[in-house]
Parts: C-alpha cells; sequence; structure tokens
C-alpha cells in the first residue's frame, strides 16, 4: 500500500518538505565532511606513495653532510641508493609563479640542485622534456637548467632563455619539461648539483634523500642512520605520513561525532512530525482498525512514512553534499578534491534508512495500538 | 444457525473502583438474510452493542458468535479479519479517509485484505456504479454531499461481499431527502440477500426493519 503512503506524505508538503532539509542538511554536512577527508586521505596517498621507500637526511649543523658520512650512510643495511640534493633561491627578484592553491602567487625562483643522473627521481623517468631536452650527465659544472611548464609559461621562458640566479650568474635554459600537474614540478628549476655547488663553494652535501630496498624497512633504516651517525637528522615520509593520517583520523572522528548530533536532531524531527501526524490522524487510523486492517498493517503504513521521509532526505542529502564537494573544490582551486566514495553514499543512505526506522517506531507503535472504539468517538 | 449470535453478554466497565455495566447479560440472535433494528434512548447500550455485534470490543462475559465462530477468544488481528470479510460497517458520521478519493476510500478494506489496487479499484468503481456515483468517483469527501459520503461509505462496506451490514444511525447526519435515499439503497441490498442490522433512534427507520428490538439499560426489552 506504498501508493496510501505517499499520499499521505504528500498531504503536509510544507512540514515534509521542511522535515526533510532538516535530514538533507545533517547527512549533506557528515557526507562533505566525509567526502573531504576521504579527499585529503587519497590526496596524501598520492604525495607519499612516490616517497613511501625514502629516508630524508641532512646535517644537523651548518656544516652539511661530508662525503665520509654519505658514505657510511650507504654501508648501512637496507640502503639502496643515496641522492644528493640542495635547494636554492634567486637573488633576482624578476621572477614569479601561479601556484594551484586558490591562485596564490609565489616570488623568485626556487633552484633544485641534483646529479643529471638522479633527475628522474624528482621528475619521474616517464616525463619527458617537451622542448629541448633533460639533464645529461656531462651537464655537471655547466650553466644550464631545465624549467618546468608553468614556470616557463609564467616567466616567458624558452629553450635558449637565460635565467638569473645572481647578478651576471646566469642559466641557460636547455628543455622545458612537459605539464605533469603537481606544482613541485611544473614550477622547478633544475640544475646540476656540482654547478651549484662550485658557484656557492660548498665542500659538503645539504641533504641526501636515501631510498631503500624495502619499503617495510623505511624506519628501520632511519633510525639506524639516526643512531650511528653524528650530527645528522633523518626522518621517513612514512612517519609524516603517520602523522596525517592521524589528524585525519582525529578529523573523522570529529566528522562522527558531527554524524551523531545529526543523527539525533533529524530522527528527533521525523518522530515529532510522525507524531504529529498520528495524532491528526486518529480517527482515520481507527476508521482503518474498524474497516479490518491489522495491527501490522498500521505499523507498517506508519513505518513506511517515516522511512520513506528519512529516505528521500537521504537522498537530498547526498545531492546537497555533491553540490558542496564541487563548491569546495572550485573555492580551494582544486587543492581540495573531496570524494563522495559508494562507501559514503551507502553509509548515507543506510543512516537514513535507520533514521526513519529508528524515528518512526516508536508513533508506529503507538498507532497501531490505537483502540478503534475510543478513536471513532472523536 | 444465525449469522450472529449474543449468548449472555455483559459489558461491564470501570469507571475508577466503580463497575459500570452497559449490557446485562444480552441474548440476541439475528439470522441470515435478516433486516433488524436495534432503538433504545441514550445510555441504553446501543453503542456497546454496536461494538460488540462489530467484532470492534469483545464482552467483559458471554459469548459471540459471527457466522458460527466464537469470536470472543480471537486475537486483535483475527478480530480484524472478521471485520474486514463478514462486517460491513456503515457509520453515523460516514469516517471516509479525507485525503483519499470516493474510489479509493471503497476499495480500502479490499487493500486490507491484500488485493491488488488494480483489482479493488476495479470492484470499488462497480460499487459506486451500484449507489449511483458512478461520475463522483475520483471526488474527495470534501467534494461530495452527506448522501453521497453515506452512499460511498455504502459501498465501501459492501467491497468485501460481508454477510452483515452494520449501519449505525446511517441517516443521523443527512437531511430528510438523503436519508431516505440512503435507506433506499440499504434496503435494496437487504433486497439481495444481507442481512442488515441498523441502530437508530429514529422510529420511522427502526419500523422499516423486519424485526425490532429495544434496549433499556443494557437489556433487551
Amino acid at each position: 500500500m506504498i501508493d496510501l503512503t505517499f499520499k499521505q506524505i504528500s498531504g503536509h508538503k510544507l512540514r515534509t518538505a521542511l522535515t526533510i532539509i532538516g535530514i538533507a542538511v545533517g547527512i549533506g554536512l557528515v557526507i562533505a565532511l566525509g567526502a573531504i577527508g576521504e579527499g585529503l586521505k587519497a590526496g596524501m596517498e598520492g604525495a607519499f606513495s612516490g616517497v613511501a621507500d625514502v629516508v630524508q637526511v641532512q646535517s644537523s649543523t651548518q656544516e652539511g653532510l661530508s662525503e665520509e658520512t654519505i658514505d657510511k650512510i650507504r654501508d648501512i643495511d637496507g640502503v639502496e641508493r643515496v641522492i644528493p640534493i640542495a635547494t636554492y633561491v634567486s637573488h633576482s627578484d624578476k621572477y614569479s609563479t601561479e601556484t594551484g592553491f586558490m591562485g596564490i602567487t609565489i616570488s623568485g625562483a626556487y633552484f633544485t640542485a641534483v646529479n643529471p643522473e638522479d633527475q628522474d627521481y624528482f621528475i619521474g623517468s616517464e616525463i619527458i622534456a617537451e622542448e629541448g631536452r633533460k639533464l645529461e650527465d656531462d651537464d655537471n659544472g655547466k650553466m644550464v637548467a631545465v624549467v618546468g611548464s608553468k614556470f616557463a609559461s609564467d616567466n616567458d621562458i624558452a629553450v635558449g632563455s637565460e635565467i638569473e640566479y645572481d647578478e651576471d650568474v646566469l642559466f641557460e635554459v636547455v628543455g622545458i619539461i612537459e605539464e605533469t600537474g603537481s606544482d613541485d614540478t611544473d614550477t622547478s628549476i633544475i640544475v646540476p648539483l656540482e654547478t651549484m655547488r662550485e658557484l656557492e663553494e660548498e665542500e659538503n652535501i645539504r641533504v641526501v634523500v636515501v631510498q631503500v630496498s624495502d619499503v617495510d624497512l623505511v624506519e628501520d633504516v632511519a633510525s639506524d642512520i639516526q643512531e650511528s651517525i653524528d650530527d645528522v637528522i633523518a626522518f621517513s615520509y612514512i612517519s609524516i605520513a603517520r602523522g596525517v593520517s592521524e589528524i585525519l583520523g582525529a578529523v573523522n572522528l570529529a566528522v562522527m561525532g558531527i554524524g551523531a548530533i545529526s543523527a539525533v536532531v533529524a530522527g528527533l524531527m521525523i518522530m515529532v512530525v510522525m507524531i504529529m501526524s498520528v495524532t491528526e490522524r486518529q480517527k482515520d487510523l481507527g476508521v482503518m482498525k474498524a474497516l479490518g486492517a491489522t495491527t501490522t498493517t498500521i505499523l507498517k503504513q506508519i513505518l513506511e512514512e517515516a522511512v520513506i521521509i528519512g529516505l528521500i532526505g537521504g537522498v537530498t542529502g547526498l545531492l546537497l553534499a555533491f553540490i558542496a564537494t564541487i563548491a569546495v573544490s572550485a573555492l580551494s582551486g582544486g587543492l581540495l578534491k573531496p570524494i563522495i566514495t559508494p562507501g559514503l553514499i551507502a553509509l548515507a543512505l543506510g543512516f537514513a534508512l535507520v533514521l526513519g526506522i529508528g524515528a518512526g517506531l516508536y508513533p508506529a507503535w503507538n498507532a497501531s495500538k490505537l483502540d478503534p472504539v475510543e478513536t471513532l468517538r472523536l | 444457525m444465525p449469522i450472529i449470535k449474543l449468548d449472555d453478554v455483559w459489558k461491564i466497565y470501570q469507571m475508577g473502583k466503580v463497575e459500570v455495566p452497559a449490557l446485562r447479560g444480552v441474548n440476541f440472535d439475528v439470522n441470515k438474510g435478516e433486516y433488524v433494528s436495534i432503538t433504545g434512548q441514550s445510555g441504553s447500550g446501543k453503542s456497546t452493542m454496536l461494538n460488540i455485534l462489530g467484532c470492534l470490543s469483545s464482552p467483559t462475559r458471554g459469548k459471540v458468535y459471527i457466522d458460527g465462530i466464537d469470536t470472543t477468544t480471537m486475537s486483535d488481528n483475527e478480530l480484524a479479519r472478521i471485520r474486514r470479510e463478514k462486517i460491513g460497517f456503515v457509520f453515523q458520521q460516514f469516517n471516509l479517509l479525507r485525503d483519499l478519493t470516493a474510489e479509493e476510500n471503497v476499495a480500502l478494506p479490499m487493500r486490507f485484505n491484500k488485493v491488488s489496487k488494480r483489482d479493488a479499484i476495479k470492484r470499488a468503481r462497480e460499487l459506486l456504479d451500484l449507489v449511483g456515483l458512478g461520475k463522483r468517483k475520483t471526488h474527495r469527501p470534501t467534494e461530495l454531499s452527506g448522501g453521497e459520503q453515506q452512499r460511498v461509505a455504502i459501498a465501501r462496506a459492501l467491497v468485501n461481499d460481508p454477510e452483515v451490514i452494520l449501519a449505525d444511525e446511517p441517516t443521523g447526519n443527512l437531511d430528510t431527502a438523503s436519508g431516505e435515499n440512503v435507506v433506499e439503497v440499504l434496503e435494496k441490498l437487504h433486497g439481495t440477500g444481507k442481512t442488515l442490522v441498523v441502530i437508530t433512534h429514529e422510529a420511522y427507520l427502526a419500523e422499516r426493519a423486519e424485526r425490532g428490538v429495544s434496549l433499556m439499560d443494557g437489556k433487551i426489552v
């Protein structure tokens, strides 16, 4: 008798609509927050997926890491490869790059110095030079650079252009890397490490990235380096990821808290509406019983109404959450990419169903127990 | 075998510590196809008698048989089935569901019997034609006159083809012409073999029945 149920619901449009909006806002909020959490999680997993097997080591003093220290790191069990790296900021104020984060522009030029054989570690072996070429082994010591596509387009740089590192210190651009979608790469300037060390007259290496043979050994290798080598700081990205995970876990707990409050509020709304509805329709329900409706028939009828209101609220909430995620993504300039997973959809609908049943039970039970003799007197 | 049999039926209401008997040892039979009226003053026990006859409430003592079946030990759901299948109710206040159309109201008891909506509406339309409301099928109760509403209620009472039609003051809320029309419809149904029990305080209506009983202080006199 679902048609009768819909008739009852549509008979009180304003009341039903207000209840549905209340439920939709509650569920929409929980799903939107959940989708943002999922997006952050996916973003974090993406960001850390390439560096899960990596330990970063830097000097705890101003001295930097000597060749001797780097050799000691190479000798530690589980270490597969040691990649030296250094970053430098141009003293020139000619350059600026717009980032993807809410359209914010960063000023200056950031030089990443690596040995040419290690450049793929930073830009990816699949990524090619869109124009010109990547760094080559014999570029070490030469004043050459490859730049990210965004840096190039924002600063009108082409192959053959020169980038000013310092007054009269110019790097010739030999290649422009294809667009990767990652700000780190698209706004980068990659130069040979030896060239930079000579320019800055540095004997030691600032930072090394240590690749570990087995991802499970990462934290052990980090602590081995920390304990066996003096004056270094070694940390793994996994430990950072774990920290971020814990923060996300706390955010999820907060979302669940908000969800629980929304559930109680939405449940009470349905219950109040159904109690009002049953009170108003006492006589009708009594007539139905007099005409032969069983206790179960009445119980089912009222429960169906509550469940349908709950489910419509759930679906509307999902739509609101969907709109909210699009808005959040647009407002953050694509930095936040909320994801409504099938799990979240199931949660919203399951939540709405349980809410409807839970909130409908009491009024339905009361309605089913109405005495037709008493109600017919009304 | 009578279609309805009341055997020494007592109904006592508990009002705080005081017991108030509404029916006092009533013995009453209605035979199949009979047209019986029950009359009585206000407070004589008419409404209680209607509730007992219609299986809407159970007696405090005594037995009630409908079509030979003892209903006094039945569960609520079994009593609902008896009301659905054996008895058709016509109330003084019509008691149509305001959100439903005439045909949906008539079809309702069939829907409780798990008949499909399509079949129930088909039967409802036939019955509305029978009571002269063929053109008012999709009107809601608020769009119908009192007499029309009562005829919808009669059609509803017939929808599950019950043995007995139990009419409680069927003309009580109607003007004379509409009341006469409703009585004619009921009598026509009796003419087709239906058992008709009319509860009324109006003498002219009671006199039209084949047999009349009077209630006073909870007893048949």
